[in-house]
């Protein structure tokens, strides 16, 4: 494969390797520092906006992006390297040996990651269930919250908040047929009238949870390395929210209009 | 006392600290990195007139923590909430002598909470109860990420760390601050989780739970567990900063801990040396909720912001707060 192709097809790859705390891509936050795809070598450098982001989404991340650039059909050998992390030579060991989760923690690791992955895909889900279901309250005003259980998939507009939401359900589990219930707790169970109210308000303070910590990492890549601003791309479901919360800085009006540039590609 | 529009606000800066992150009281490259970590923090929420050069950030010593809280901060009283940090810093990252001197030398004005690790075992107890005596503790600040031989953190619920909470009971320290970091044992879970300090409060009713950083990067977690458990406490160091860089989302924390915890349960923090206390406490007393945001969260009033600012701190710490900083009993009701 050429390089630039090779180099093109590594770059989506790395858009599919998410963030699970933020639920966004690692190419959109701009964590992905350089890209060189070269005669089947793919190299990775990533990057995180402190040296004391939690070592468990840290090996996480990377250890994705391995597994996806590694799956390209023109991928010889794989190397991803996390930069300037307090167990950046730690996690650099175990994806160069391919030791796991296990292997490279050792005795710090009990079984695997996949319960931790689990708490933020049901966050991740809240969110958008959040957004997608105030933007219905607000666009129809006689429509009471206590209803809300009897609204289903099939009656959101079809918007990219109704998506994410889909999206959501399904990398969850949860059914995606407009005839299901749009409400629903974390096992896809309806939520009783009653307790629709203080469901909705919690959900709330997940989606302001999650974007707060999205748009402070943003912010702190940008401290630390000037220079990842021009790969940040701003958080898509910003323009999802009901009361938007446009206020990253001057910055992020700039971004909207830049081509973004992850890093070099050669 | 700050004084303002015709109020008097006085002030609890209920989490400070005096550190030493000096080169040479590095112990390793993590000192480094961890201090680095601290200031872009602060290059991050700080407007651009209250940044500090990189070297004074390192270390600013005791003449320079009185004037930034007291001449110029509008504080009246602050509290210590040192974290140790052994195994990055030789001689800790808090450094308990001279802020105990300090407190010491100006009575009335500074409270100093001390440290403990529940790894110690016993030999730990036997220090906390020492502490205890020497310092007069109200209250500990405990960072469960801490780092020690191999283990990384530890957790509220562990058997060990109740035994110290049953000896904070004991001694009179009735106050536990709580900071959570980015690792814990096992790796498999969320550090930031607050599931251990729900446990922890509904076990020991008597003591009160500060959670640092209102449970930032877990808001939503901690209002959570704040609403069933009433000894859970919200302290606003790091959240409260964003009132510059990002007033809408500082107004969605806060009206989200006023609705999870109402107001008695909030206190303000600057973090101390992470930011200063000065410009913190003039914006929150102008602060507003924004007109366009008011259908979600109500304005704050006047009586909620004089209890954040210090009067629920004082309470907690038994500090006196002279009659013109009361509340007026019209402002209660």
């Amino acid at each position: 494969m050429w390089a630039a192709q090779l180099g093109a097809a590594a770059r989506a790859a790395l858009d599919t390797v998410y963030d699970p705390e933020l639920d966004e891509p690692i190419t959109d936050l701009g964590f992905v520092r350089s890209l060189t795809a070269d005669d089947g070598r793919i190299t990775v450098h990533l990057r995180l906006p402190t040296s004391f982001c939690s070592p468990n989404f840290a090996y996480l991340m990377a250890s994705d992006a391995k597994d996806a650039l590694s799956a390209l059909p023109g991928a010889r050998e794989v190397t991803v390297l996390l930069d300037d992390h307090h167990d950046s030579d730690l996690i650099n060991r175990g994806l160069a040996a391919d030791a796991g989760y296990r292997g490279t923690f050792g005795h710090e690791a009990e079984r695997d990651l996949e319960e931790l992955r689990d708490v933020f895909r049901r966050k991740a889900h809240t969110a958008a269930m959040e957004r997608a279901l105030t933007a219905l309250l607000r666009a129809r005003p006689g429509l009471a919250e206590e209803r809300l259980g009897d609204v289903v998939l099939g009656d959101l507009p079809n918007t990219a908040a109704t998506r994410a939401l889909l999206r959501r359900r399904a990398a969850l589990g949860l059914g995606t047929a407009p005839t299901d219930p749009a409400l629903v707790d974390d096992e896809g169970r309806p939520v009783p009238p009653g307790e629709i109210p203080l469901r909705l308000r919690f959900a709330r303070s997940v989606r302001i949870s999650v974007d707060g910590n999205a748009h402070f990492c943003r912010g702190l890549l940008r401290t630390r390395y000037p220079d990842s601003a021009a790969d940040q791309a701003p958080r898509s479901c910003d323009g999802q929210n009901p009361v938007a919360a446009a206020e990253d800085g001057p910055a992020s009006e700039e971004k909207t209009t830049r081509t973004r540039n992850a890093g070099q590609i050669v | 006392m700050y004084r303002k529009d015709g109020e008097n606000y006085f002030i609890v800066d209920a989490h400070v600290a005096l550190w030493d992150a000096r080169p040479e009281n590095q112990r390793n490259i993590h000192g480094k990195q961890f201090i680095d970590c601290f200031y872009d923090y602060h290059r991050n929420l700080s407007p651009e007139s209250e940044l500090w050069p990189y070297e004074d950030y390192l270390y600013y010593g005791g003449e320079r923590l009185m004037k930034d809280l007291f001449v110029d901060g509008h504080v009246d009283h602050a509290i210590f909430q040192p974290a140790r940090l052994g195994a990055f810093y030789r001689t800790g990252f808090g450094q308990t002598e001279e802020a105990f001197a300090l407190t010491r030398e100006h009575p009335g004005k500074l409270t100093y909470n001390h440290c403990f690790d529940p790894r110690f075992e016993e030999a730990g107890l036997r220090q906390l109860r020492e502490d205890a005596a020497r310092f007069g503790l109200k209250g500990v600040k405990l960072y469960t990420a801490e780092w020690k031989g191999d283990s990384r953190g530890y957790q509220l619920d562990d058997p060990w760390t109740y035994r110290y909470l049953e000896a904070c009971r004991e001694l009179g320290i009735r106050n536990i601050h709580i900071h959570k970091g980015p690792t814990i044992r096992p790796l498999d879970r969320d550090a930031f989780d607050v599931a251990d300090v729900d446990k922890a409060a509904t076990d020991f009713t008597d003591l009160n739970f500060v959670v640092e950083h209102c449970g930032l990067p877990r808001l939503e977690d901690f209002c959570w567990i704040a609403t069933q458990e009433p000894n859970v406490h919200a302290g606003l160091a790091v959240a409260i900063p964003f009132i510059h860089t990002r007033p809408r989302y500082f107004a969605q924390i806060i009206g989200e801990l006023l609705y999870w915890l109402g107001e008695d349960r909030i206190q303000f923090s600057s973090d101390y040396a992470l930011w200063t206390p000065k410009w913190l406490v003039e914006r929150f007393v102008d602060f507003r909720i924004p007109e366009d945001m008011t259908d979600e969260y109500p304005q704050l009033t006047v009586a909620q912001k004089k209890k954040i600012l210090g009067l629920n701190a004082a309470a907690m710490y038994g500090i006196e707060v002279p009659t013109e900083g009361r509340l007026s009993e019209s402002a209660v009701a």
